[in-house]
């Protein structure tokens, strides 16, 4: 087995209801790479695996694998291979049979299908669980029976529809675990839809991160978490601080200043703001840390303390109706509820991007 | 159509395809459209060609029968009764009701004798019905049409006083007329519209009811007759009663089915409430079984189970006079209501499964919850069983009042033509008794039509889609 | 606790309406008495039963059995067979494809497909024998098997295909498309997969329209031109002026046996698939 890459040259997609899924999109997915899609749910992420794998014609622009048009190929007959939101297990057929339907349907004889089912099935570790039914197993079982089916017809890349979605925290974080290592022994290429963003910085070489049918940037974790490009992103990924404001001064040092509620901040300016510029100043709770001297230095009231173990959040008001949170590692001697407390962070530690659509918060999610 | 392709392939698609539209098409709606064609046109038989043409058979019979007399008066004399008889041409003959066809060749015998005195042959039917002045069919039986005065044509009959070689002429000389018309009038009619409403009209067309004073006043007297005539459905003209014979017959048999489904519902609402919510599992294994049994026994069977009981032999009278309540029997086979019992009988549980079906789908804790916020068994029912019912209330009443509308083995197994007909049995005597098909395919198209209003109507009141039949299975 | 034994009671007296006649209908099915009768009991017998085996001789010896065209009743039900056995693959053919476009073709044709293919099921029985009976006519096939056949298969497709329907919307999309996408061409996934799924229910559609086809009457009586069936032979036997002969009853109160072991048989093997 060895992977393809996979192009999307300025595809969108719009369902027959008029509704466009997906906005002109360029991407190209290098072969052998575990390339993530993120994004909130609704954006267009299962959309565009629909459209790889051909279930979905894209309205414009086209679909290519290993460098070939897939325009007029069906789903059965191209390089990829699907597995589904919800696993899609054929539940009359015992597991070893559904690991060998793709065979079945390329011919081979019975004998040769079992044989190469077991194969799999050993990759994947249920080789004792073969002639179950799919009913019969646990859901992390299940999970592997789906790879294992997918595997089987040596696809070129394989698309995964947030498999872990349905798996409880200790079981999706084993199956992260074996399911890169599954990647590194076929060198398959890998195109792994989630909208959690965890699973998507642990496991992937890169990830896009997708937005109401827009992908916003392309790129490693790293720069992806620490450099994102635009507002959305910034929010989307990770924990965040963010300060709404207008842009008073910019500096030579690759910095801006910015007047925020919070007061008047320091941040670095990737995108080339200029003055009068509506824009957000976002600080990773980590980049906070309580003492003195700091080029962005606030003194303020404890109104929340979590213990993580490791770790301590604090969310703390600076000001009216400005809120901080910050992330420190847990020496023993931090301070209770309502003590005051002199915290701050450095210039470049804040990035300060052009205004644009945030994520939605867990508490609006909620409401 | 894509997604189709994608999913079946393109073989499996057609055959699909097909097989919907030989369905669709060769099995329900060109049927109907034939029917609805059969029932736009007019009867055959009535129409002013077919009467010339028969005019000319008739008179051309009479030529040579009279020929035959001619050459062997005695001989034909004795046998002349054969030769009278109706056949074919009998049928031929028009009659402005489109009912009792027959009837109309048997009267114009007596009158013909009585009218000529002396006769120079023996009664002749052929020669007796050859005359011009014949009478045509229209929708409006007010104004009598004849032959002779529609088409400007001489008035000439066989007189059978007159000499017969002159008998003999003046057939001929009709038969000559007749032919003529009847070349003329075909050629009219194959250019003519060929479509007409008339076979509808016979629906409303009212009927002179012959009763004595004193029968009229025990008819008067029902309440079922007095709302006849509030909506016009019997009136009393020149002192003697009409009914519209067919329209009193299907609004009879719609609201006998309307009835027959309001009963079931009321009867049938507890029994699937019991079943599907008010019971152990174990017990409601048994119930339902209790349910399934009478009804996946033959339709026909449930209908002949009630004779043991209705007969005049049958159990209920056999206990009746066992009692010493009654001298003779008491005719149930004569009364509406046993048919309309048995037709209960035979189709409610066509009511319990759908309603069964969907309230066993009801969460049993919401009932609970309803209790324990203190509503009560009325309230529970009113706000949250039946409204969750009420796809499976609206499909077993729709299953239920077409079942009844339409019955047909009931009325004709029970009632045996004792008593008054079910409108599904005007239309088979329509087709297969009186041979008058196209009135018959217009009643069948009407009622088609009728009941799909009143399902229509019924759906939009019960807001329910026909996407809830599919649910309720 | 009152209200629950009124509904107790109402049950069991709804339960003894319906199965009443049929205890009637079993016990005049063995009294030797023509019309069949509950009230005068004339002796037990079985001669109802045997009519349909019984010697030449004896039949003729039997002043009432003498009457009936035992042939001609055993021919009708051969007719009946023969029809069901064309109407039930027929019906599943048709209810399989009209179920399957109405759940998976997404088109503005499918509200008129739905009414059309329901039309059936919202008229009145009788009109769909006399239409089969007009249009085939109109055509020139003579009303006889063929019209029956037709008229039949018009309103029994009907039920496999709600049947199936209800089966099809059951299964998710996804699992045909996981097929799909392992490279198994649309037939082999109808085989493997979809008929597999509907099997069940296919199996329960055939019952539920053979025994639609065995039964009907309405319909049939329309269509059916010279010919006979069991249902419409069944019929005309209340034609007859003396009352109907108790031979109906047997043949009743053997179809009421049979229900009720394929009832039982159901119900025994369902519980014991509910029960792991
Ligand atoms: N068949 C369809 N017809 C019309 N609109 C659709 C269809 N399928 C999806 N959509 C719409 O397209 C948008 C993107 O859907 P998609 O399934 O790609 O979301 P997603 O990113 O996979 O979300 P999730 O994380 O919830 O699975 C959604 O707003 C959805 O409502
Ligand atoms: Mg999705």
């Amino acid at each position: 087995m060895h992977g393809k890459d996979v192009t999307l040259d300025g595809v969108a997609i719009t369902y027959p209801n008029g509704f466009t899924a997906v906005h002109p999109t360029n991407l190209k997915v290098e072969a052998g790479e575990f390339f993530s899609i993120l994004g909130p749910s609704g954006c267009g992420k299962t959309t565009i695996l629909r459209a790889v794998s051909g279930f979905v014609d894209p309205s414009q622009g086209k679909v290519l694998i290993g460098g070939d048009d897939q325009q007029g190929i069906g789903p059965n007959t191209r390089p990829t291979a699907l597995i589904f939101q919800n696993l899609a297990l054929f539940p009359l057929m015992s597991v070893w049979e559904n690991v060998a339907f793709g065979l079945e349907a390329r011919g081979a004889s019975k004998a040769e299908r079992r044989k190469k089912a077991l194969e799999l099935l050993d990759l994947v570790a249920l080789r004792d669980q073969a002639d179950k039914k799919p009913q019969e197993l646990s859901g992390g079982q299940r999970q592997r029976v789906a790879i294992a089916r997918a595997l089987a017809v040596e696809p070129s890349v394989l698309l995964l529809d947030e498999p872990l979605s349905a798996l409880d925290l200790k079981l999706r974080q084993h199956m992260r675990a074996e399911l890169r290592d599954i990647q590194k022994k076929t060198g398959v290429t890998f195109i792994y839809i989630t909208h959690d963003q965890g699973e998507a910085l642990t496991m992937s070489d890169r990830i896009a991160v997708m937005n109401a049918g827009v992908v916003e940037q392309v790129g490693a974790p790293d720069e992806v978490y620490n450099a994102p490009a635009t507002a959305f992103v910034a929010s989307f990924v990770g924990e965040v601080n963010q300060f709404k404001g207008r842009i008073v001064e910019i500096r030579e040092d690759g910095l801006a200043v910015i007047e925020t509620v919070a007061g008047v901040l320091v941040g670095k300016n990737p995108k080339g703001l200029t003055t009068g510029d509506a824009a957000i100043l976002f600080v990773r709770p980590e980049q906070v840390q309580p003492g003195q001297h700091l080029t962005n230095q606030f003194t303020g009231q404890v109104m929340r303390r979590d213990l993580e173990g490791a770790f301590i959040n604090y969310e703390i008001t600076i000001r009216e109706g400005a809120q901080l949170v910050m992330h420190t590692t847990n020496t023993g001697d931090g301070v209770g509820v309502g003590a005051e407390l002199s915290v701050g962070f450095q210039g470049n530690g804040g990035i300060i991007l052009p205004e644009g659509q945030l994520a939605r918060t867990g508490r609006e999610l909620a409401a | 159509m894509k997604s189709l392709l994608n999913g079946f392939g393109r073989t499996l698609t057609i055959v699909f395809f097909v097989a919907v539209l030989v369905w669709g098409l060769v099995l329900i709606i060109l049927p109907q459209l034939t029917m609805l064609e059969r029932a736009a046109t007019a009867p055959k038989r009535q129409l002013d060609s077919s009467i010339a043409l028969s005019l000319r058979r008739d008179a051309r019979t009479c030529v040579s029968v009279l020929d035959a007399y001619t050459v062997n008066p005695a001989e034909n004399g004795a046998s002349n009764t054969g030769l009278s008889i109706p056949s074919v041409s009998g049928m031929a003959l028009p009659s402005p009701s489109g009912m009792a066809v027959p009837s109309s060749s048997t009267m114009t015998g007596p009158k013909a004798k009585a009218s000529a005195e002396v006769v120079n042959r023996p009664y002749i039917l052929q020669c007796d019905r050859a005359s011009t002045h014949k009478q045509l069919v229209r929708e409006d039986s007010v104004a009598k049409l004849w032959l002779d005065e529609a088409y400007d044509v001489e008035t000439l009959s066989v007189e059978a006083a007159d000499p017969i070689a002159v008998q003999k002429q003046t057939a001929e000389k009709i038969a000559l007329i007749a032919d003529d018309l009847y070349l003329q009038m075909k050629q009219a009619e194959a250019a003519a519209f060929p479509y007409t409403t008339g076979n509808f009209g016979k629906l409303f067309a009212a009927r002179l009811i012959p009763l004595s004073p004193a029968q009229k006043d025990i008819e008067d007297a029902k309440l079922s007759k007095q709302l006849y005539g509030l909506i016009g459905l019997r009136f009393e003209r020149d002192g003697q009663i009409y009914e519209r014979i067919g329209l009193v017959t299907l609004t009879r048999t719609i609201s006998f089915a309307l009835m027959a489904t309001t009963l079931a519902l009321l009867l049938c609402y507890p029994v699937a409430y019991k079943v599907a919510l008010a019971s152990t599992p174990e017990r409601a294994v048994w119930l339902f079984m209790g349910l399934v049994i009478p009804y996946a026994i033959v339709e026909l069977m449930r209908v002949y189970a009630w004779t043991t009981i209705v007969d005049n032999q049958g159990l209920l009278n056999g206990v009746l006079t066992g009692l010493g309540m009654i001298a003779d029997p008491i005719q149930f086979k004569r009364m509406p209501a046993t048919v309309f019992v048995v037709i209960v009988y035979t189709y409610v549980l066509f009511m319990v499964f759908p309603i069964f079906n969907v309230m066993s789908t009801l969460d049993k804790n919401q009932i609970e919850a309803a209790k324990d916020l203190g509503a009560s068994t009325v309230r529970t029912h009113r706000r949250i069983i039946i409204p969750h019912s009420k796809p499976g209330i609206a499909v077993g009443c729709i299953a239920t009042f077409m079942l009844a509308a339409g019955a047909f083995s009931v009325p004709r197994i029970i009632s045996r033509g004792l008593q008054s007909e079910w409108f599904s049995q005007t239309i088979y005597n329509k087709f297969f008794e009186s041979e008058n098909s196209n009135v018959g395919a217009a009643y069948s198209f009407t009622y088609t039509l009728v009941c799909f209003v009143i399902v229509g109507l019924f759906m939009w009141l019960m807001r329910t889609r026909l996407k809830d039949f599919a649910r309720v299975q | 606790m009152t209200s629950t034994r009124l509904l107790n009671i109402y049950t069991g007296g709804f339960l003894v309406f319906m199965f009443a006649p049929l205890v009637l209908m079993i016990v005049s099915s063995f009294n030797n008495m023509s019309p069949p009768s509950v009230t005068e009991w004339h002796g037990f017998t079985g001669k109802w039963y045997a009519f349909f085996w019984m010697e030449e001789g004896s039949l003729r010896a039997d002043p009432i059995l003498r009457s009936l065209d035992r042939d001609r009743f055993v021919g009708c039900f051969g007719n009946s067979l023969f029809i069901a056995s064309i109407v039930v693959p027929l019906s599943l053919l048709l209810g399989l494809s009209g179920a399957i476009l109405l759940t998976r073709w997404r088109s503005r044709a499918n509200g008129v497909l739905w009414w059309v293919l329901l039309s059936p099921m919202l008229a009145p029985g009788i009109v769909l024998g006399l239409s089969a009976l007009v249009f085939w006519g109109r055509l020139g096939v003579n009303a006889g098997m063929f019209t029956i056949v037709m008229a039949q298969t018009t309103f029994i497709a009907g039920y496999p295909m709600l049947i199936l329907m209800a089966r099809l919307q059951r299964q998710p999309v996804e699992l045909e498309e996981a097929a799909l996408d392992l490279g198994a061409s649309p037939f082999r996934v109808f085989r493997r997969l979809t008929l597999p799924y509907l099997a069940p229910a296919l199996m329960s559609a055939a019952v539920i329209a053979f025994m639609a086809s065995m039964e009907n009457y309405n319909t049939t009586m329309f269509a059916k031109g010279g010919a006979c069936t069991f249902a419409t032979e069944i019929g005309a036997m209340a034609r007859n002026p003396n009352g109907h002969p108790p031979v109906i009853n047997s043949v009743g109160t053997v179809i009421i046996l049979l229900t009720v072991i394929a009832a039982a048989a159901h119900t025994f093997l369902s519980r014991r698939e509910a029960k792991p």
